[in-house]
């Protein structure tokens, strides 16, 4: 009764839900535009993502959003990707960000879809690769706050619709190389028209098109890469790809790929041990389609241990009709299709960007999904909306590991509003001990969404940096007094299109002790940190103590 | 058409709709019923609308008769909500059927509909709710249990699934084997899944989803090969129970598009001969629709009629001229009927319209044939992409490119058909060779040369194969060894017999015999 009634009081002064849509407040006021010409266009609905990402080191997140204008071969428009600065004052934990796209000397320049963000020289740096319907582009951070287009002098481009990309050392010579997820062979000029089953016209299901092949480049460590894609095998087959996550589904100690593709069979690409070849065994690892079969259509991904069993558990975003998937990992590079068992099956929902996270920092990861519709939803064109295509997203609570509940209706207000929603990158925006949200919606706003329950709880943040950078791939293990370590794991990608804050944060609930952690750096040497307050972000770097951002 | 193919309309348009404004809802009759949702009719195939209009007036015909029963009133509803089911209309197909059971609670076949779509739209319980009522009133069907069953596996009833599937296995044979089967492999028991699924499999070969769990039980059992098999088959084909209600939905889509929506679904599904039957309907319904008879004219090609085929591909032709689709299919279909000329036409205009992977294979295929040989090179180059999948194809460009200095590009265009089909012997062999005696020795690469040819000699020994050794040994600068397999390969064109071989051999071997013996 006591502890009901302290309850109560606590839950007065704060606030009642998770989540408080801040955008207007925190000056973010980008808006995205599809080009749509009414003529309803395959790429008008693909786009697009965005970044969280520290580019000018002064430890707080700064924002990329990604716009992507006019589809080539229809009417000239300049799309408008921007780069926000976080202006984060230490002291009200206040989050303000400044438009800073033009000093930044990023200028997009195609239609653009997501972004990859790494440190690619090792200067310590972040740069940035924006992908596109057309050519991308790779912008090298100069640390003074601009960038420079490098994308003809590295060699990066790649002139298809590309989608989703990703950073990591796949032959741990120490140096990101770049993988490209590429999508299908698109021109206006093709003239595919698509109907409803009532005769309306809709947009297209993308086997209309052909698939093109994804790209792996090799970075060559002097500023340009040599795109080594036929050489690893990736060309060997082809998807309509939409989401990539790189991580070492095996465990052998070499990084793999994962990569959802629209319709088509997932891919996994096994590193076959930094040789420079990989093969796709996704098949046989149960991750390739559905547990009956049938490849979905597939857009974002995320990977975690949501189950505290050490291995890392598999979502993916599909298509409405179809439900997301969510593969338990059975250890030794297997996975089982278990998303009824866990409560995640819903139809009618097209799910784009996802995200693990702790959002109250109870220990236990939970999850996030973006939704929007790809074809028109009958219900909104007959309320005659211009852009039937939206929905609400979703927020589904981690019940010890064994179940997630969809805890949506209680998340706050910015969830009961409908939202083409595409990227979504998590992130602690104020760093104030709990992860925050920015959702990149597709012909609309992106949203920041401030988390206000999670810090109520204890926590530990950790920054692991490996030659200056971020220790991308690097595990992290909290090591518990009672129960099997929490298991985290440095990322910078995954979800759809966006890139993700790579700090890592472990919920500790009620436990205000001090930690341990053990981190598995890339080459396989392992470290422990001791005496960590909580409630504080730690840098951890090899060799040398552990010290407070 | 199947049941089957009335799922893969779901699956095709989840989500269908018209877009046009909203012209208002069936108000209800009786206070206890609710509104129908519908369609407005402006944006929708005329055919279609003329249909719903003609559907709507029967049912406005019964409701406002003076006296009109439950039963009657219940009927109007069902068909009302058995048009708008078809099309997938949902919202309006699911309050026509509330409806008809507030009416008439014990219609066996409203309860068994409404079961089916909540079933389809992913609400499970009420999916369950739905079918166990029709099951009380309908106790001796089958089809409701077989749903039922379905469901159960859904929500991971898995108890229930198996004494639903156990009570079918004489109606239903493999939908009662693949459900036992599913039902152990989720829980753990492998051998036991192993058995039903191959019993399932054994009636059914071509149910793929049977195949993917079949595959998962013998990963389960760590017999990985046999699991890399069954996970692999992609065939087409189902195994649901044979759903009359269900499939009498089918028969009442009208209208070319709805037709198309299906034949295309089902093309990509692999399932050829319902993908024909539903672009006949398309046809049927819009003989001036270019998609419709495109579609048409595939679906033949792939099952082998020509003839109709190709009549079909011109009709379209003759409506829309520029159908890349149409030329490209046209010029394939020609060029195995070897009608070169005419194939060579048609896809000269699909690859100009659509430089694509999908038009260049064909073309640069049939150049080759053809020595137009700058032709050819020109179509790899302005090719978006392209497949590498015809052997032929990828040797003669690589020569081409190679004639032409052009070595990085015919390396790379090897390099790529090898590693998508390592098992080839020519692709090796020439790469192998590539590697090992490029112009260009910037590109060598011996030692991966060397490792090509070894692989080819053991795979199938012969005098070129020697030669290829004997090249690759040169490049590295292991004279003695690449001099002592150009003898071994003359000794062997000599044992078999091969004059040709074996003196083109020896007229090579000076080469290898000194120190410098690189190419």
């Amino acid at each position: 009764m006591l502890a009901m009634c302290c309850r109560l009081v606590v839950m007065q002064g704060q606030p009642s839900s998770p989540f408080s849509d801040v955008t207007a407040e925190s000056g973010i006021d980008f808006h995205h535009h599809n080009g749509a010409t009414g003529n309803l266009l395959l790429p008008e609905v693909i786009g697009a993502g965005g970044a969280l990402f520290d580019y000018d080191n002064d430890g707080d997140l700064d924002l990329f959003a990604v716009d992507s204008g006019a589809i080539p071969g229809t009417t000239p428009f300049v799309s408008r990707s921007r780069l926000y600065r976080n202006d984060l004052d230490p002291a009200t934990r206040r989050i303000r960000f400044t438009d800073v796209t033009e000093r930044s000397g990023i200028v997009t320049t195609g239609y653009g879809m997501g972004a990859a963000a790494g440190d690619i020289d090792n200067d310590g740096w972040i740069d940035l690769y924006v992908t596109s319907l057309g050519s991308n582009q790779l912008f090298r951070n100069r640390g003074d706050g601009t960038f420079v287009d490098m994308t003809a002098a590295s060699k990066t481009d790649d002139p298809r619709w590309s989608t989703s990309a990703t950073f990591f050392d796949y032959d741990r010579d120490g140096r990101l190389d770049l993988f490209v997820v590429n999508y299908v062979d698109f021109a206006v000029a093709m003239k595919r028209e698509c109907f409803s089953s009532g005769g309306a016209r809709d947009y297209c299901n993308p086997v209309v098109y052909t698939p093109t092949p994804d790209r792996l480049f090799h970075n060559n460590g002097d500023g340009t890469f040599t795109d080594v894609s036929a050489k690893a095998g990736i060309t060997r087959a082809t998807g309509r790809g939409l989401g990539v996550l790189a991580a070492d589904f095996n465990e052998d100690g070499w990084t793999d790929l994962y990569v959802a593709n629209d319709g088509d069979g997932n891919q996994l690409w096994i590193n076959e041990r930094g040789s420079g070849v990989f093969r796709d065994d996704a098949l046989l690892a149960g991750v390739a389609v559905n547990r009956t079969g049938q490849a979905q259509g597939s857009m974002g991904i995320d990977l975690a241990d949501i189950d505290r069993d050490g291995d890392e558990d598999l979502f993916v975003t599909n298509l409405d009709n179809e439900s997301n998937t969510f593969y338990v990992n059975t250890g030794k590079g297997l996975f089982e299709d278990r998303t009824s068992e866990f409560g995640l099956f819903r139809l009618g929902f097209t799910g784009f960007g996802a995200r693990f996270f702790d959002y109250d920092n109870d220990g236990w990861l939970d999850l996030m999904v973006v939704n929007g519709a790809v074809r028109h939803l009958p219900a909104q064109v007959r309320k005659g909306d211009p852009y039937p295509l939206k929905q609400r997203n979703h927020v589904l609570r981690n019940e010890s590991g064994r179940r997630f509940v969809d805890v949506t209706a209680a998340a706050g207000p910015a969830f009961d509003r409908l939202d083409v929603a595409r990227g979504l990158s998590v992130g602690d925006l104020d760093n104030d001990g709990d992860s925050d949200v920015v959702i990149f919606n597709n012909s609309g706003p992106a949203r920041v969404l401030r988390n206000d329950v999670g810090n109520r709880q204890h926590w530990l943040g950790v920054r692991v940096l490996d030659r200056g950078g971020d220790a991308v791939q690097a595990t992290v293990a909290l090591v518990r007094r009672t129960g099997v370590p929490l298991m985290r794991r440095v990322q910078i990608d995954g979800s759809y299109c966006a890139v993700s804050d790579p700090r890592l944060l472990f919920g500790l609930a009620a436990d205000a002790a001090t930690q341990s952690v053990r981190v598995r750096w890339a080459d396989g040497r392992v470290e422990e940190f001791r005496d960590l307050a909580p409630d504080r972000y730690w840098i951890l770097e090899a060799g040398k103590a552990p010290r407070v951002q | 058409m199947t049941r089957a193919l009335v799922f893969l309309v779901v699956l095709a348009i989840g989500g269908a709709t018209s877009h046009a404004q909203d012209v208002g809802a069936i108000a209800p009759v009786r206070p206890e019923l609710l509104a129908v949702p519908m369609p407005s009719f402006d944006e929708l195939e005329s055919i279609v609308a003329n249909q719903f209009r003609e559907q709507r007036t029967a049912f406005e015909r019964v409701a406002t008769q003076v006296k009109v029963s439950d039963k009657d009133l219940a009927a109007a509803y069902y068909a009302l909500g058995r048009i708008c089911h078809a099309y997938e209309f949902f919202d309006a197909a699911e309050a026509s059927y509330v409806n008809a059971l507030r009416l008439t609670p014990q219609d066996g076949a409203a309860l068994h509909l409404l079961g089916y779509l909540y079933q389809q739209t992913g609400r499970y319980d009420e999916a369950l709710e739905r079918y166990s009522a029709a099951r009380r009133a309908k106790p001796n069907d089958p089809v409701v249990r077989a749903h039922l069953g379905e469901v159960y596996l859904h929500v991971n009833r898995l108890a229930d699934a198996r004494d639903i599937f156990q009570d079918l296995v004489d109606v239903f044979p493999v939908v009662a084997r693949a459900g036992l089967g599913e039902v152990a492999l989720r829980n753990g028991r492998f051998s036991e899944a192993v058995e039903h699924l191959e019993a399932a499999v054994a009636r059914a070969p071509n149910a793929a989803s049977v195949h993917y769990s079949l595959g998962m039980a013998y990963r389960g059992l760590g017999r990985l090969e046999q699991a890399r098999s069954h996970l692999a088959h992609r065939a087409a084909g189902s195994y649901h129970p044979a759903d009359p209600l269900v499939d009498s939905l089918t028969t009442l889509v009208r209208g070319e598009r709805a037709h198309v929506v299906l034949g295309r679904r089902a093309y990509e599904a692999g399932e050829f001969e319902d993908a024909r039957a539903a672009f006949s309907k398309a046809v049927e319904a819009a003989p001036s629709s270019a998609e419709a008879r495109v579609g048409l004219g595939m679906a033949l090609a792939q099952i082998g009629n020509a003839a109709p085929a190709i009549e079909q591909l011109q009709a379209a032709l003759r409506i829309d001229p520029d159908n890349t689709t149409a030329h490209t299919t046209l010029g394939v279909i020609f060029l195995r009927l070897g009608r070169e000329a005419e194939a060579l036409e048609h896809l000269r205009v699909s690859f100009r319209r659509e430089p694509a992977e999908e038009t260049a294979g064909p073309l640069i295929r049939l150049l080759l044939k053809l020595s137009r040989s700058d032709e050819a090179l020109d179509a790899f180059s302005r090719a978006r992409s392209f497949s590498v999948d015809d052997e032929g194809t990828v040797l003669g460009l690589s020569i081409l490119l190679a004639d032409r200095g052009r070595f990085r590009d015919a390396i790379e265009l090897v390099d790529s058909a090898h590693r998508q089909f390592p098992e080839r012997v020519r692709t090796a062999t020439t790469l192998a060779r590539l590697l090992a005696a490029t112009p260009d020795r910037t590109l060598r690469d011996g030692q991966r040369a060397l490792t090509l040819a070894t692989r080819v000699y053991e795979a199938q020994r012969s005098p070129v194969h020697g030669e290829s050794m004997a090249i690759a040994l040169a490049e590295l600068g292991r004279c003695q060894e690449a001099a002592a397999w150009m003898q071994r390969a003359t000794a062997e064109a000599d044992r078999e017999g091969d004059i040709t071989t074996a003196a083109r051999l020896r007229a090579e071997a000076p080469r290898y015999a000194g120190s410098t013996c690189r190419p």
